[in-house]
């Protein structure tokens, strides 16, 4: 109630720096840059299932920037075993684990007001509006983009086609590697929405 | 360092970048990446820009500003071509490993060709400013590099595609397009230093002291109007004549060789060697009419090729010993084999065999002449048949003539012996620079063949009023001759007289046309071959007379019936008859072509049998060959009727 009332009355005391330096972004926002955006999580439930690795590359006019990229690994609380299966992500490396707070902090100084696309990506969006909820801060700002929806599109059908990523990197011949891993995912996915705008 | 320390670095690395793994897997299959150390790799590979082009799109196209980044093809194929060259064949496919647009590398430019994409194509930029700093201290990536860059004769790869005629030489992953860098555009010094002609002499050598260069534009109102070099300051001054404080409107070399911004480094060398310049002006649009824009100095040139045709020039001027001339002509050939090994376009390796060839007979006769003593007589060396067309590319037999001015009848005789005994020296040497000895002696050394202006004249005159289809053969190669050293009036003269007489002269041309059809294009090759049946060349086919002699003799006899005047090349010919005739410009195109593909057929079998290439064995033909050289015949067939209709020549069939 606090956090509804201050957005209303443009109070922002409260708010970290980094937040505050996030919202200037849009002021000039930057339409050449897409972030292309990847989260592994615990499990597809949302509020109880946790984001355990973040990875995102950027694509300036078209064109994926391989230095321009994003990757943390987080800290856990609980870990379900059954998405360690998946994704190979271990508990106890420490040496690369970031905590959930850092984590999102840094992801928003990557994000700046870029417009942010990713396959299915309205469930990631929301694991990491989650996160910015437990940290009482405010949802993401930025312009979001899914591509499976500009599949769709491309594909002249007016449905979302629910296409995997698989199927996907398959049709666009993109060989697929490091799937499974954000970072490795989030690139696949670069490479997709590459096509898919060429088309459109 | 502790190794625990490295293998969790490592694994950091791993960890957090899958991307720049698969980048680095993928650039280290391939030279020069396969040189770089892990570090360096990943280093590269954490700064790639990954590109995804459709199908038909544009990397960049001829004209374009250079890119601030090289590509190597990760998926898919790349076309190269350029317009000014061929409009419609690709000079060169890069695929997956190959590298293109590396020029910038070395000279900051625009594209000379354009780059698109035959299949859709996944490209990894590589920014020049990452790489640059890598190339520092990783010697063999910069060998490699400079390797493809300069164009080689002594390229080691190069030879791997010897015994493959007319195949298409797309890299192989292993070499870039360094063939390509040829016709790239020359790059020029922007902003060059200028004087005003009421400068005075002085000011110019402390200009150029100061600013370390050897040349300086001569400008009024910024267009060029002369240039000064210091070998001119040097001449002049020490000469004495003139002091420092004279202008140096009186000293300057006037009006200055213009060129515009885009022109080809192949260009380029062209016009310093048939200009024997050493500087060219560039300016807006190439004219002395628009505004200075840089200067181009041969050096720019001979430093960004070792061995090059400018080079072997300037060696040429130089040397004096029989053996350095051998040495020359043998330089010649294995340049000339290494552009047939690559992509170059026939034209230009013809251009380069031509200009070279021509300055080294040039040297041998200026030797010849210092040797045998100072001429009675104003003369002029003629080459004639292939040489005065200007179309070797290997070693043939010499065909020249002598042609010197009318003297007295008294000292007639006792100039003709001067003349010959010049001329056996002159062919002496031809011979042994490998060019032997013309078997019809159709040879400045034999009587017959050198005369004086008159006696010339008095011998066309005969040719072109009496012809029989006998003396025709015999004469025709005389009348593509061209000056080769001495007095250009002699040969002018002659010309003159040589149109005068074929005006309107029917009967000559009749004769002309009826030789120039006498071989009809073999087009049932492939259900008979029309081979030589003569026990020798069994089972081969003669190119030089049932292919290439037609084209040739075509030319001729229509350049000639059009009365034009100084167009001894049978492309220019063609060119120009095209300029003529547009009706008739797809027939004299597909010559233009065929007489290219076939010339290079001749050339590369030539180097590969160490012959004069005139018989193709046609059982080691690739299909693809075969019918490239089916595909030549057709426009011979089509110049053939065009020629029989023209001097209506069915008569004599």
């Amino acid at each position: 109630m606090m956090y509804w009332l201050n957005n209303l009355f443009g109070k922002r005391t409260n708010h970290p720096d980094f937040w505050k330096a996030y919202q200037e972004e849009f002021k000039h926002t930057n339409n050449q840059r897409v972030v292309v955006l990847d989260c592994e999580t615990t499990g597809l439930t949302p509020g109880e299932d946790k984001i355990l690795s973040i990875g995102a590359v950027a694509l300036h006019q078209n064109v994926i920037y391989v230095e321009d990229h994003f990757s943390v690994f987080l800290k856990q609380k609980l870990i379900k075993p059954e998405s360690i299966a998946i994704h190979g992500i271990v508990k106890n490396k420490r040496n690369t684990l970031t905590s959930e707070m850092e984590a999102i902090k840094h992801l928003l100084k990557f994000l700046g007001s870029s417009k942010i696309l990713g396959h299915h990506i309205q469930f990631d969006i929301q694991m990491i509006n989650l996160a910015l909820k437990n940290m009482e801060l405010p949802k993401l700002k930025n312009k979001v983009e899914d591509t499976d929806g500009l599949y769709s599109k491309f594909k002249g059908v007016h449905q979302p086609m629910h296409k995997s990523l698989d199927e996907l990197c398959d049709e666009f011949n993109i060989p697929k590697k490091d799937r499974h891993t954000a970072l490795g995912d989030a690139f696949l996915t670069a490479q997709v929405y590459q096509r898919l705008v060429v088309s459109l | 360092m502790s190794s625990k320390v490295n293998i969790w670095f490592k694994r950091v690395i791993e960890m957090e970048n899958v991307i720049v793994e698969r980048v680095a897997d993928f650039l280290r299959q391939y030279p020069p990446f396969q040189d770089l150390n892990s570090e360096d790799l990943h280093q590269l590979a954490s700064q790639v820009r990954v590109h995804y082009v459709p199908r038909r799109n544009y990397l960049f196209k001829e004209g374009d500003t250079a890119h601030k980044e090289f590509y190597v093809v990760q998926q898919g194929a790349v076309g190269l071509r350029s317009k000014q060259l061929s409009s419609t064949n690709w000079i060169d496919i890069c695929d997956e490993g190959d590298i293109l647009g590396l020029r910038p590398l070395f000279a900051d430019q625009t594209y000379a060709m354009e780059a698109m994409a035959r299949e859709e194509c996944v490209l990894y930029a590589i920014p020049f400013e990452v790489f640059k700093n890598l190339l520092l201290n990783n010697t063999r990536v910069m060998d490699f590099l400079l390797e493809s860059f300069a164009s080689n004769t002594r390229n080691p790869k190069a030879s791997e595609s010897k015994g493959k005629l007319l195949s298409s030489n797309y890299n192989s992953g292993e070499e870039p397009s360094s063939e390509l860098d040829f016709f790239q555009q020359a790059f020029y010094t922007k902003n060059p230093k200028c004087l005003s002609p009421d400068e005075s002499i002085q000011q110019a050598a402390f200009v150029m002291n100061k600013h370390k260069i050897s040349s300086l534009i001569i400008e009024h109102n910024k267009f060029p109007i002369g240039i000064v070099t210091d070998k001119d300051i040097r001449r002049w001054v020490a000469n004495g004549v003139l002091s420092s404080e004279d202008k140096l409107s009186t000293i300057m070399s006037s009006p200055v060789k213009c060129v515009p911004p885009h022109i080809h480094l192949a260009d380029v060398q062209s016009l310093l060697l048939q200009h024997q310049i050493g500087h060219l002006c560039v300016t807006e649009d190439g004219t002395q009419h628009t505004e200075i824009v840089g200067i181009l100095s041969e050096h720019d040139i001979v430093t960004a090729q070792a061995n090059n045709p400018v080079a072997l020039l300037k060696q040429i001027e130089r040397v004096s010993q029989l053996e350095s001339l051998i040495r020359i002509r043998e330089s010649l050939s294995s340049l000339l084999e290494a552009y047939l090994n690559t992509a170059l376009p026939m034209p230009y390796v013809m251009k380069v065999s031509r200009l070279i060839t021509q300055a080294l007979m040039q040297r041998v006769i200026e030797l010849s002449v210092k040797k045998t003593g100072t001429p009675p007589a104003k003369f002029a060396w003629l080459g004639i048949g292939s040489q005065g067309r200007g179309e070797q590319v290997l070693l043939t037999d010499q065909d020249h003539a002598l042609v010197f001015e009318d003297v007295s009848d008294e000292k007639s005789e006792s100039i003709q012996s001067y003349f010959l005994e010049l001329a056996k020296e002159v062919s002496s040497i031809f011979n042994e620079l490998g060019y032997v000895f013309c078997p019809a002696e159709m040879m400045a050394s034999n009587p017959e063949y050198c005369l004086s202006l008159s006696q010339w004249k008095r011998k066309f005159s005969n040719w072109i009023d009496n012809p029989s289809s006998k003396s025709i053969m015999m004469c025709n190669i005389f009348f593509d001759y061209a000056k080769v050293y001495g007095e250009e009036e002699l040969s002018k003269q002659l010309s003159e007289h040589i149109f005068k007489k074929l005006k309107k002269n029917q009967r000559f041309f009749a004769y002309l046309g009826e030789d120039a059809v006498k071989n009809p294009p073999p087009l049932g090759f492939f259900r008979q071959f029309i081979i030589e049946d003569d026990g020798r060349h069994k089972d081969e086919f003669d190119v030089k007379a049932r292919a290439i002699q037609p084209l040739v003799e075509a030319a001729r006899v229509l350049i000639l019936s059009e009365a034009v005047e100084g167009k001894n090349n049978t492309v220019e010919r063609f060119e120009k008859l095209i300029e003529l005739e547009p009706q008739n410009e797809e027939i004299y195109a597909g010559c233009i072509k065929s007489f290219l593909v076939l010339s290079k057929f001749r050339a590369v079998e030539g180097f590969k049998q160490n012959s004069t290439g005139r018989y193709l064995e046609l059982s080691k033909l690739s299909k693809s060959d075969k019918m490239k050289l089916k595909r030549t015949f057709k426009p011979i067939k089509d110049v053939q009727s065009l020629l029989k209709n023209r001097f209506q020549l069915a008569y004599f069939l």
